[in-house]
């Protein structure tokens, strides 16, 4: 799906849609930050924590990949299991670039 | 017409949507990212319509809820709480002051319903108020955000069962969580601890020492010890300082304690260790000074059975006798103070004692009434007849003083179980109580009075009218005899106080009152005492009734002429406190040659407990130094029995 039908389907006008993605990228970068320092000190709320903001900010924006991915994360580490995190963060990461590429200027 | 709306999500993304969706409408927008902001802002903005998210750092939405509710200029704002976690938990959203709730979805879902609860915010009436969630049926089911919100409820009933006062502060020192027990210590309700600033709760002097810790903090927890006072709505608390390094939300956990109870106990044990102490000091010096009135009294009262009234001298040797008496009254308020008096322990009708008492006081002092109300079924106490009413006395004495104008005093006697007793801080040993009750309508005491009215030598009265000894008398004798004092006064408005004594099972005996005159006897006494004048004094006396007089300046010596005059000596009349050897073993030789032998003990005091052992073992009678010749002379009398006339 690109960015035009996700405006769509969320019945923004494209010019808005891009500001709030931009906003929801810087947001959601700080809070991936905030989740790797929490895998790292084997915080399972903190991680647990983190996760479900990242998975509230995408639902709303209807960032399905991302919203799954952070589900996983706050279902493992609700359950205690901090191991395999890797696969799904680095996942989240290239969405996020894919946005972060999209938005950026022409030319 | 456009509204004033104020939005509060710490979703960036969510504040700008709404603001662009409002914006639209023609509202003027206001946002807040967390609920300190939102405090801030409505110092200043009052909106018609607030969106409010549940999850937010500094203060929650629900809490907010609560505050914005007690603020009486948006007590009618229309608030639609924002949320996704309305779904899982089942909020009631009215309970916490909400008017609506929409639940958070994809943004084309939640822009209808957006405009749907603005447009039921225009009609105002109750039966709009949704009672369910708009929105509902567009977020998919969240069993997940129910765990989280499990681990999130379980630690706050964590901090709520705390018995430490717990705050989280930002790092400018603003409250944003509040458990109840500090709530209880500070004693402001949490709408308008929230938000406000940690350094303001405490006293002026203190703000200044509370910001330089606050802001000295690094990395390190920090505790401010009991040194270091720090006083807080009027009590001494302790501090510890945690800083949450948390890379998003730098915040700072305060662990506060009340170590009020803690340190009026230590004052408490303190006090009683001074007073344990001037209490020792205090019974020396009367036991020594009664050694002294008693040779006075002695030589006085000889002095007077030769010198007709007739006599210049005679006027003066009265004098004497009648000023030994007051030195004597003095050292029996000392003794009393230093529990050393507790001479004749028997059961005493407390009734009958403050009915005698407080009549025999009314009289002297017409200007003060004296209302009783005595209890019919009042339990008999065990006590020393002479102390309780050296007690009550003094507690008169003390009522009247604080009325120079006049006034009331209110006697009330009542049984008091054990059971309603167990809770007190002293301690009480188990068994019912009699409490007596003495209010006056005087001028009352300021606390530091309060704290210092038993120490003895302490007095508010004027120099030369107060010794300083009553209340201290009060509360040695009441603790000699087991029993407590209490004690409440406020200024202007009188005091009152509280003497618990232990409940005798054993009925009371009537007293016998000898006659007021010298008894002479026949037959041979043997003297012994340490003290070469007494003895002197002692044995003229004997003499002076018609005895024969051995004597002895030490136990050992006693023990020797006992035992060679054992068939002619009639009855012993033994000091109690003597060097090498003391009363007690003298008395448990004497016994040992003589299980017959009659021993009368004598003493300036007596150590607590060491008379009363030495009666239990089979001693005959005790009189307490000093004493005239009509006491000893009945104390013989009673001792021997009538043959001794």
């Amino acid at each position: 799906m690109n960015l035009k039908e996700l405006s769509e389907k969320l019945e923004l006008e494209e010019g808005e849609f891009l500001d709030l993605l931009g906003l929801f990228l810087k947001t959601c970068s700080s809070d991936l930050k905030l989740l790797e320092s929490a895998i790292d000190k084997e915080d399972a709320p903190g991680v647990a924590g983190v996760a479900h903001s990242i998975k509230g900010a995408a639902i709303i924006l209807g960032l399905t990949a991302i919203s799954e991915f952070a589900q996983r994360i706050e279902v493992d580490a609700l359950e205690k299991d901090l191991l395999g995190f890797t696969e799904v963060v680095e996942g989240i990461k290239k969405e996020l670039n894919w946005i972060a590429e999209r938005l950026k200027p022409k030319g | 017409m456009g509204k004033k709306i104020l939005v509060v999500d710490n979703n960036p993304v969510m504040l700008k949507f709404m603001t662009n969706l409002l914006e639209k409408e023609e509202h003027q927008v206001v946002t807040a990212q967390n609920g300190l902001a939102t405090l801030d802002i409505l110092a200043t903005f009052t909106p018609d319509i607030i969106f409010l998210d549940l999850v937010m750092p500094h203060i929650g939405g629900e809490k907010l809820c609560q505050i914005i509710r007690g603020m009486p200029k948006l007590k009618d704002v229309y608030i639609i709480i924002l949320s996704a976690i309305a779904l899982e938990r089942e909020i009631d959203i009215n309970a916490f002051g909400s008017n609506a709730c929409i639940a958070k979805g994809p943004l084309n879902k939640m822009a209808p319903k957006v405009l749907l609860a603005l447009e039921k915010s225009n009609q105002r009436s109750p039966a709009s108020l949704p009672d369910q969630i708009i929105g509902r049926e567009d977020v998919f089911p969240r069993h997940i955000t129910t765990e989280l919100l499990s681990i999130k409820r379980h630690f706050e009933v964590i901090l709520k069962s705390m018995a430490e006062g717990i705050l989280e502060i930002t790092p400018e020192g603003r409250i944003v969580y509040a458990n109840p027990a500090v709530i209880s210590l500070i004693n402001l309700p949490e709408n308008k601890l929230l938000g406000s600033n940690f350094t303001d709760l405490f006293q002026e002097t203190d703000r200044q020492r509370i910001k330089s810790y606050l802001a000295g903090m690094d990395t390190q927890p920090q505790t401010l010890d009991e040194e270091v006072s720090l006083i807080m709505n009027s009590k001494q608390i302790s501090l510890s300082l945690l800083p949450i390094l948390d890379k998003e939300d730098q915040t700072i956990i305060i662990i506060l304690n009340d170590l009020s109870e803690r340190k009026r106990m230590e004052a408490q044990f303190l006090q009683a260790q001074k007073m344990e102490a001037i209490g020792t000091l205090a019974g020396g010096i009367a036991h020594d000074f009664n050694n002294l009135l008693m040779v006075i009294q002695g030589n006085a009262s000889l002095m007077l059975l030769n010198v007709d009234p007739s006599h210049p001298h005679h006027e003066m040797l009265m004098s004497i006798v009648k000023q030994v008496q007051s030195g004597s009254k003095l050292t029996n308020q000392l003794l009393g103070y230093a529990r050393k008096g507790r001479y004749e322990v028997k059961p005493i009708q407390v009734n009958q004692l403050v009915e005698e008492t407080s009549k025999a006081f009314g009289r002297t002092r017409k200007e003060i009434t004296i209302h009783r109300e005595l209890a019919n079924d009042l339990f008999p106490i065990e006590g020393d007849l002479g102390q309780i009413e050296q007690v009550l006395m003094n507690l008169f004495v003390n009522a009247a003083d604080a009325m120079p104008q006049g006034g009331d005093i209110f006697l009330k006697t009542i049984n008091i179980p054990y059971g309603d007793i167990r809770g007190k801080l002293y301690n009480p040993k188990p068994g019912d109580y009699v409490l007596l009750t003495v209010t006056d309508t005087g001028i009352g005491m300021d606390p530091k009075t309060l704290d210092r009215i038993f120490e003895p030598f302490f007095t508010t009265k004027e120099l030369g009218r107060g010794t300083g000894l009553g209340l201290a008398s009060v509360y040695g004798i009441v603790k000699g005899h087991g029993g407590y004092v209490d004690v409440e006064s406020e200024e202007g408005r009188g005091t009152t106080f509280k003497i618990y004594l232990l409940a005798s099972n054993r009925e009371v005996q009537k007293t016998i009152i000898g006659p007021d005159h010298i008894i002479k006897g026949t037959g041979t006494i043997l003297l012994v005492d340490d003290e070469g004048m007494v003895l002197e004094v002692g044995e003229r006396f004997l003499k002076v009734m018609g005895y024969q007089v051995l004597t002895a300046r030490e136990g050992r010596e006693a023990i020797e002429v006992y035992k060679k005059h054992r068939d002619t000596i009639d009855l012993v009349l033994l000091d109690i406190i003597m060097p090498n050897m003391k009363g007690g073993e003298v008395f448990d030789w004497l016994k040992e040659i003589n299980p017959e032998v009659k021993v009368l003990l004598s003493s300036g005091y007596s150590i607590d407990g060491e008379a009363s052992q030495i009666l239990e073992r089979g001693c005959s009678g005790f009189i307490q130094k000093p004493f005239d010749m009509n006491q000893l002379s009945q104390s013989i009398r009673a001792t021997l029995g009538n043959n001794s006339v």
